[in-house]
Parts: structure tokens; sequence; C-alpha cells
């Protein structure tokens, strides 16, 4: 048992009070002895082992001897002969023990990122960005690297069936053509549902298929996208298209609802970032407004930010764009009628008229440098008005991008009732999943029904593929070919590895089906790929033959050629019917906001364990789906966290556990989509179901009123984070204001290094450091997924994470500060601090954990046994322990995805992280085998490479030059907990906010 | 044979037994089945695992 040091009276006043729990904030005693603890309760907890038996000594004795004869005979006997078998003829590219790299790209509905496949010995291990890509610049999205684990999901469908088992793709071809070829002949349409299609190929591809058969009837669903962006978009701009923040010209971002700093859009996160850095008081920095319902990620980096009710946002919008006409006079766009729209804070709206009048100000003062960012979960008159806000400031700060036609909910429900009446011969369901998504289950499965033949094409069988006669198995993306258009880039998807199963790419399906209606078509995708671009591409009269060119194509990942597609013009008509609309009188009582949820986005991550277990980046929870409510509508329902409560809404029940969040807008209650799914063996059943409150055919389906919440009296185990390894109310994060910032850079405080009596250590080459920006960092946890990717860290499941057992190396710690209704936020990214003087070094019984001497605290896992000492001498708990064994019964394909230069742990071993070790040699190398030293950005951790803030940087601190040694003596600098004298080598560089109101941050 | 008593023959018998099993099978089959031909292996059972290929047609960055 830890001793307890009795808590000082006086807390630290100095600097701004942080606190990550609403116990701390209230300073109950519960929360001062949880604070005292090093370990969550549970955690150290060994009872779910089997309990020692009354054995005497003697006994265990006579027990010890047998087995150690036993172990003796057993050790004697024969090993059962294992066969190594070498290469007979090695694939020319694969050099045992040497990555091989491949461009690539992932697709995630409208989205598109350009990649960097990392493969050792055929195996893709790891994802990063393209680092040829002008945008992402090297960086991308949390998801993105966590699908290669989709590649590997034990789950996957391995060859094509039907109801009755397993089919040959010969049979397929047969069933499939005979279905086309009578549904053509009889005039009868069939359905074809997918995803949202960005590849010009594909799209060239599906418009021969329906030419080929005229009844056919294509719609692309994508279900977290949000109807309100769609609608709002065509009627701005008549067309369907994606709003791209281009925020390198940005001063003024204004977001109602809009979570850009999520990780899906790694450009806009580190253009975001690129003016928070700092390196003196004074520099120009960006200011991000922020009026939502729930807290967002982007909400905890707001600069000011307001809880407003998402359904009064669309006012909030057309009152904005009426004052910037009239106080500032803005000019309408052509059609825009604002005239019935009243001036100032909507009703309902509880904002300051000091706040809102310096919001009006910053707006138009900004102008083309300011930006309005609508979330996908509002209504379409929130997204018109902000398209209507952005022509107004004539914004430079965004990209509208056009894409392929949406289908909505509305569309689909037309569908199912087309279904149902028996208008198709078939349907042909591709990377959708609507069985699961579509809200009316019953009615969708009632539909199902009614069609003679329905075909499923996708990965691993879903709640559709239940429904569907015909299942067959497609290629994961990193067995595919692909192309997409990205502005004026062209981006490349090769695969990376022949296919593990017995599976075909989508695309070359549709081959088959045009092959069998007649059509004479290339015999594969990628022949067909190729020649579309030697058609359409390869630019006219260049001297480089086209093989070269599509060779230096895949070879970089993208080309760009041409222009990117104009942006359509905005239209003004039907802003006035839309402001109507938006001022309705607003309604009492709760609102529900429905949202993508960060790990499952609509449901397609759910069985991605990785995902699964990061903590979600605002509540901290794991493997579920909470509701959230607002504090005081919590104390107002009597309602604690994980008191589990009846959702009530339209015909619809849900049992859930409620979470408290600060900064949640009264009278808002959020729920997460993608949980609860019935499928997979890890999406399983974790949360529940959110899809069945999203109301079709309205202008704003994610958001609902009159949902009634009923307490059931029961608790439910939250695996939740944001409690765990607390590090005692210390000076931990930092937090100025420019004015701050300034006293700061004037006087810093005492160097808080005190004397060692341990003698100084020696480096006699390299001493590896890291600086982190908390200033950059928007705690979107892609470090997190890069390094669990990166050092096979392994998956616990929720019970072990409830018991604080959870084995992420590098954790996104959130302090709140301020009031629980409205608090400002810092995201603190937690990793071993690599200290020279390492309190766990000290009391390591058997050396497992020392120092090198480039100043990294290595583990040998080898000699650990397992005593813990050093994680209850560690101040920053960053060691973890395998309590279970998590990885023993890990086997192909499951396995395949281990990096093969990080060892994977067993049961009772201590692990933590490592600085990337096997990279720092691997730089080393390379190097040392091109007769070079070690430059400056040669290394690079799996965490800093992922940062699309680039708030993590990485170097040789005794190279005076380097960026990190710089950066390391920059005056926002500090190190965590450095008064304990442990010499870290990671410097924390203080976040910075920039509030826009009297009185700091988010003042009233 | 006379003097020993049921608990000492027990005693070497168990001896006798253990013996070989704590020096090892191993020892023993290399004394007793010297010289014999070990039997042919059996073929493999059929791997359940996937069969990696590289990709064909791809282009790689750098190796």
């Amino acid at each position: 048992m830890k001793t307890r040091i009795p808590v000082p009276a006086d807390v630290p006043t100095a600097l701004p009070r942080h606190w990550r729990t609403l116990e701390e904030r209230v300073e109950s005693p519960e929360a001062r002895r949880a604070a005292q603890d090093e370990f969550v309760p549970g955690a150290m907890d060994l009872s779910d082992l089997p309990a020692p038996s009354a054995l005497t000594r003697r006994g265990f004795l006579g027990l010890l001897g047998g087995a150690a004869a036993l172990a003796a005979s057993v050790a004697c006997d024969r090993k059962a002969e294992g066969t190594i078998v070498p290469y007979t003829r090695r694939p020319v590219e694969v050099i045992p023990g040497v990555a091989n790299y491949y461009a690539s790209a992932f697709q995630e509905g409208p989205r598109v990122y350009s990649l960097l496949v990392k493969t050792r010995e055929g195996r893709p291990i790891h994802i990063t960005g393209n680092d040829e890509h002008p945008g992402f610049k090297g960086k991308t999205s949390p998801r993105a690297v966590a699908d290669i684990l989709r590649l590997y999901d034990p789950d996957r469908l391995r060859g094509p069936r039907d109801r009755n088992g397993s089919l040959a793709w010969s049979e397929v071809d047969r069933q499939l053509q005979a279905a086309l070829s009578g549904a053509k002949s009889a005039g009868k349409p069939v359905l074809l549902l997918t995803g949202a299609v960005a590849s010009p190929s594909q799209q060239a591809l599906l418009a021969e298929l329906q030419a080929a058969l005229p009844t056919l009837e294509h719609r692309a669903w994508e279900p977290a996208l949000g109807d309100g962006a769609l609608i709002g978009a065509r009627a701005a701009f008549g067309q369907d298209a994606l709003v791209l923040p281009r925020l390198e010209q940005a001063k003024v971002i204004l977001s109602l609802a809009s979570d850009f700093l999520d990780g899906e859009d790694p450009q806009a996160m580190a253009a975001f970032a690129a003016h928070r850095r700092l390196s003196e008081p004074g520099q120009p920095m960006n200011r991000l407004w922020v009026l939502e319902g729930p807290l967002s990620l982007t909400g905890s980096n707001a600069d000011v930010r307001f809880p407003v009710r998402p359904s009064r946002l669309a006012a909030v919008a057309f009152a904005l764009a009426r004052d910037l006409h009239v106080r500032h006079g803005l000019p309408l766009p052509v059609g825009a009628d604002l005239g019935a729209v009243p001036g100032g804070v909507p009703p309902g709206v509880d904002l300051p008229a000091q706040a809102w009048n310096r919001l009006v100000d910053e707006l138009a003062s900004a102008g083309p440098e300011a930006l309005v960012l609508c979330g996908g979960s509002l209504a379409a008159e929130a997204h018109q008005a902000t398209h209507l806000l952005n022509t107004m400031l004539g914004s430079r700060a965004q990209e509208i991008r056009p894409v392929s036609p949406l289908a909505t909910l509305e569309d689909l429900e037309g569908l199912v009732q087309g279904m149902a009446g028996g208008r198709y011969a078939a349907a042909i369901f591709w990377d959708v999943n609507p069985a699961y998504a579509f809200p009316a289950a019953q009615a969708w499965k009632r539909a199902m029904d009614q069609v003679p033949l329905t075909v499923w094409i996708g990965l691993v069988e879903d709640e559709t593929a239940s429904q569907c006669h015909l299942h067959l198995p497609a290629n994961h993306w990193l067995e595919s070919w692909n192309d997409y258009g990205d502005g004026d880039l062209h981006v490349l998807q090769q695969p990376t590895i022949g296919p593990l199963y017995d599976t075909r790419q989508g695309e070359d399906l549709i081959l088959a089906l045009l092959r069998g209606l007649g059509s004479s078509v290339p015999a594969d995708y990628h022949t067909y790929l190729k020649a579309r671009w030697q058609r359409e591409v390869y630019p006219k009269g260049t001297p480089v033959p086209f093989e070269r060119y599509f060779e230096a194509a895949l070879h970089d990942g993208l080309v760009q050629a041409g222009k990117a597609p104009a942006a359509p013009a905005f239209r003004g008509t039907g802003s006035a019917e839309a402001a109507q609309r938006a001022f309705s009188a607003p309604q009492a009582g709760l609102e529900l906001f429905l949202h993508p949820g960060f790990a499952t986005h609509d449901g397609r991550y759910a069985n991605l364990g990785w995902l699964q277990e990061t903590p979600d980046p605002v509540t901290k929870m794991t493997w579920d789906n909470p509701l959230l409510l607002s504090v005081a509508d919590a104390q107002a329902l009597h309602l604690g966290d994980g008191d589990l409560v009846d959702l009530s809404l339209g015909g619809t029940t849900l049992r859930l556990p409620v979470v408290l969040q600060p900064g949640q807008a009264e009278g808002v209650a959020s729920l997460a989509l993608g949980y609860g799914r019935t499928t997979g063996s890890v999406a399983a059943h974790k949360g529940v179901n959110a899809f069945p409150l999203v109301a079709a055919g309205t202008a704003a389906p994610f958001l609902r009123e009159g949902l009634r919440i009923a307490a059931t009296g029961k608790q439910k185990t939250l695996s939740r984070t944001q409690a765990h390894h607390r590090l005692h109310g210390r000076d931990i994060v930092r937090s100025y204001t420019p004015a701050e910032y300034t006293q700061e850079a004037r006087h810093p405080g005492p160097d808080a290094d005190p004397a060692s009596l341990y003698p100084d250590q020696r480096f006699p080459d390299h001493k590896w450091g890291m600086v982190i920006d908390l200033s950059a960092c928007v705690g979107c946890a892609g470090c997190s997924l890069a390094c669990q990717s990166e050092n096979n860290i392994a998956v616990v499941g929720p019970e072990q994470v409830a018991r604080g057992r959870e084995m992420h190396w590098i954790r996104l710690d959130t302090y709140y500060e301020g009031p629980v209704d409205n608090p400002t936020v810092v995201h603190q990214p937690m990793l071993c601090q690599q200290c020279d003087d390492a309190p766990c070094e000290n009391v390591c019984p058997v050396n497992a954990t020392n120092h090198s001497p480039e100043g990294l605290n290595q583990m040998v896992y080898n000699r650990c046994v397992g005593t813990r000492y050093c994680a209850n001498n560690c101040p920053y708990k960053v060691r973890r322990f395998n309590y279970l064994e998590y990885t023993a019964d890990k086997t192909e394909p499951e396995s395949l995805v281990y990096n093969p230069e990080v060892t994977v742990r067993p049961r009772g071993v201590m692990e933590k992280c490592t600085f990337c070790v096997q990279r720092i040699e691997d730089g080393k190398i390379r190097a040392m085998s091109e007769g070079r030293p070690v430059k400056d950005g040669d290394i690079t951790p799996a965490c800093a490479a992922a940062c699309p803030a680039e708030a993590i940087v990485f170097g040789d601190l005794k190279d005076p030059h380097s960026r990190v040694s710089l950066l390391a003596k920059s005056n926002r600098g500090y190190k965590v907990l450095e008064e304990l004298g442990t010499r870290p080598a990671i410097t924390y560089l203080a976040d910075l906010k920039n509030p826009a109101l009297e009185g700091g941050r988010h003042a009233k | 044979m006379d003097s020993l008593n049921r608990r000492e023959i027990l005693g070497r018998l168990t001896a006798l037994l253990a013996g070989p099993l704590i020096l090892g099978r191993r020892t023993m089959d290399m004394v007793l089945r010297a010289g014999r031909r070990q039997p042919p292996l059996a073929p493999p059972p059929r791997p359940k695992a996937p069969t990696l290929a590289p990709p064909t047609r791809s282009v790689q960055r750098r190796g």
C-alpha cells in the first residue's frame, strides 16, 4: 500500500487551476483521496486470478519437487521438429529485414487520403500519410491508420457463398448474369446501392454498367454525412458539394458545431495549428470562436466558446449575416433576402451582447480571411446560412468541391417503398450497411424480403449481408487498384499485398457483370484503370512514354494534372424561406444531437479494436456510446455518471449509460452513431445503435426534439479513462493568454531543476529528446493510434479498461479549467519522459529498466519479472503492465499486423514508450551505410510522424542546431514535474489561448 | 532379494521408472534406438493461415 501524503491545505494559485473530473472540480473528499491513489481501484486487484488454495508448506514443497522433476523430463524430451522454409524463388521486391513502402490511397465517404504503406516481408504493417501530397504532407487520419486492422480481420469472408454454403466464383457469375439479363429483357429495375463514389474510373465503370443495363438504379449513400449538409449545399449551390477548410489564410474562424479538428481533415488541422505555434509574444495568432451544443474536440480548442442549443444555430447564422449586412455594409448575394431576419442575438440563445458584437466586428474586419464552418449534424438551413455568410465575407479560407450526387434518407425511403412493392428484380449492396444504418430497420427487412435476388459485396459479413442471398467477399483497399480525384490531383491506389483470400475487388465484379451483359471490357480493373489514364489523364504530347508516366504516378501515389473542378457559384434564392424556418419558435425540453462516432464513424470501423479502445478525445469513453448530458440537466434528473437510463423518442427506446460532460449545453443530450452493431466479433453489442433515432425525411435528421429520459435505478461500469493516471494537482499543464505569455516571457519563473545526488549522466554520441507544443496539439489521438500500430500495443477490452489497465504508451490527458458549464480545455499528450534520473530505474530489482548511453530509459523485457515497482515509482504514470495474456492467442491473420522490429510482450511484463528505439536504430544504420552522421530529421517516432498539427518534434539534444534543441529553449517551455529532479527529456511548450473578451478565456 | 521389504522394492522400481524420465527420454531413445531409421516426415497439414503474396504490378517507393 502506498503511503499517503497529507494533502496541503493551500492549493496552487499562481497558475490556472486545472481539473480533470467533476469530483476534482468540487473538491470532494473522495476526489482528494482518489488524486492520491496511484491507480484506479481494481487495477492492482488480482481477484480475477484463481484464488490461492489452502496448501501447507510441506504439500507445496512436495508439489514443487514433483513439478521440477516433470519439467526436467519434459525439457529433455525431443522438441517437435519445425521446418524453416527459405524462399526458393524470392520475390524481387522482398528483402528479408528491409521494409518496402508503397504509395496508395484510402477513401472514407467523399474524402480521399493519399497514403504511404510500410510493408515487411510482404505484409503491410503501418500506414502514414503520403509525404508527396502537397496538402497532407505525410499526415493522415487516425481511422486511415487503423484500417490496416481490417485487412487482417479474422472475421473477413474468405470466399463467395450463398445461404446454403460456399460457391465458386463461376457459379456467382452465372447467377448474376442470369438475374441481370432477365431484368434487362423484362425491363425491371436493378438497384445498386454503394458508398460515395470518389473515383473517376469507378464512376466511368458504373456509367458503362448503366449503359449496358438501362434499368440500373444506382444510388450512393453515406449515412454519417448528414442530410442537412447535402440539402443545404443543394439549396446554396444547386449541387452536392463538400466544404474543405483552407485555414492557411484564416484569421478568424467561427465554428457552428463543426468539428473540423476531429482528425478527419489533417490539412485543416495543420493549417490551424500553424497559426498557434508562437515563438515570441505579440506574434499574430488566429482566433477560433465556437458555438455548439455538446463539447467537441474543436470546441475544446476554442479561444471563445459558448454552449448553444444546436437547433438555434441556423438562426444564429442568419442573424450574423443580417448584422454583417446592416451594421458593416457587407453586400448580400443576388437573390438573398434577409429583410425579415431580426438583428442581434436570436431568441433562445444565451450569448452576451458584448460577445455577439465582438464576433460580428471580427468577422467583418477579417473579411476574406474569416471562415464560418457548419457541422454536418445541423439543419439544412444552418448550412445554407453558412454558405451565405462565407459568400458575403468573400472567404478565401475554404474550397467548395463538387462531389458525385449522394442519396438522402428521403431517397432511401423511396427505395424501400420500391423494394417492398416488388419493383426491383435484384438489389446489390456494395460497401454499405443499410440494414444497420437505415432508421426503420423492420421496414427495411420487410422490403428486402420482396426482392428476388439480393447481393452483398463487402469484407466482413454485416447486418445487411445476413439479409442477402449472395455474399461476395471483396478485396481490402490494400489489395486493390483505384484512383481518386482530389482537386487538381489524381491520386492512385495500388495493392500492397496480393489478395489474402478468394476475394475479388468490387470493380472486378462490375466488370464481370458487364461481360455477362455482353459488353466488351478489359479482363481486370487494373487494365481498365490504366487504359482510362492513358486516354484521359496522360497529358497529350508529353515526351515521357505512358508506361513511365504511370509508373512515376504509382511511385509518388499521385500526379498533378489538369485543373481542379470549378467551385459552384452561390445562389441566394430561398434564403428568406430558410431564415423563416430557422427562426421558428424554439421548443422547450431536451433536444438530442446525434453525430458520427470518433472511433466508429457510421459503424464501419466498429470491428477494429484499436479504434474502439482509443479513448474518445473529449469524453475519454472507450467501447461504448453513452448519453452525454450537461451537469445541470443530470442534476435535475438526479443522474450521475454510469446511471442507466431509458431514452425514448418516437417509439424507439434505448437503454444506455449517462455521462456528465463539462461544457455540454443545457437542454442538450448527445449520442454517437456507429455503435450497437449485431455482427462482428469485436463490434457486436458494444454500445447502442442510435440510427433508429435518426429522423428520416427532414432537413435535420440528426437533431431531434421531444426525447424522454427515465432513470432505471441501475448502473453500468464505464470504460472511461478520464480519471485514470492522474498526476495529483501539480503544475502539470500550463495555458497562457497573450498577456500571461508576455508576462512569463519577460519574467520567467525560477528554474525548478533541483540539485541531484546522482552523478550527471554522460551521453557521448546522442541525447534523444522531444518537444511537445500544447498550443499546436488539438488532442486528436492520432499519435496514440500510430504508436499502437508501430509498437504492437495490445487491445485489452472494455472490462480491463474499466480497471485502468489500458496499454497505450501515449495517452491524451484532458484538463479543464473554469466553470463546469463552459470550461476551457487543454489536451496534453503524456508518454514516458525518458528521465535522466529516472525513478523507475532505481527500483527495478533485476535491472530490466535502465538508461542507455543515448538518454533512453529502456526496457529489457526478458529480464522483467513483473514486480511493478517501476510503475509505482513513476510520477508520470506512463508504465503499462501486462496483467493478463493479451497476445499469446493471436494467430494469423491477426498476428500479421505486428511490426517485426518490436517485441510482442507477454503476460507479467512491464512496457512503456521507447521513443520508437527501432526507428532510432534504423536511422543510425541508414546514416552509417551512407557514411554520414545522423542528420536532424532523419529519425521520427511514430507519434511525431502521425501528428497532423506537428505538435511533436523529436531529435538530438546534443546537436545545438537541431529543431528540438532550439524549441526546448522556447520561452513557453517547461518540464512536467521537474521539481522532482527526474530530469525529463521531454519539454512541453505551454498552451496558448487567444480570448476575445475581457477577463480571458470564455468569460461572459 | 529376501532382505528387501516391499517398501524398498517399490522405491527401487520408482527410481527405475523415474530415472529415464528425469535423464530424458531423448537419451534413452539414443541408447535403445541407435541406428534405427527415422520414419519419413508426414506431409504438413494444410495451413490455415493465409498465403502471403506480393502485389503484382505495383511500384514500391523505396526499400
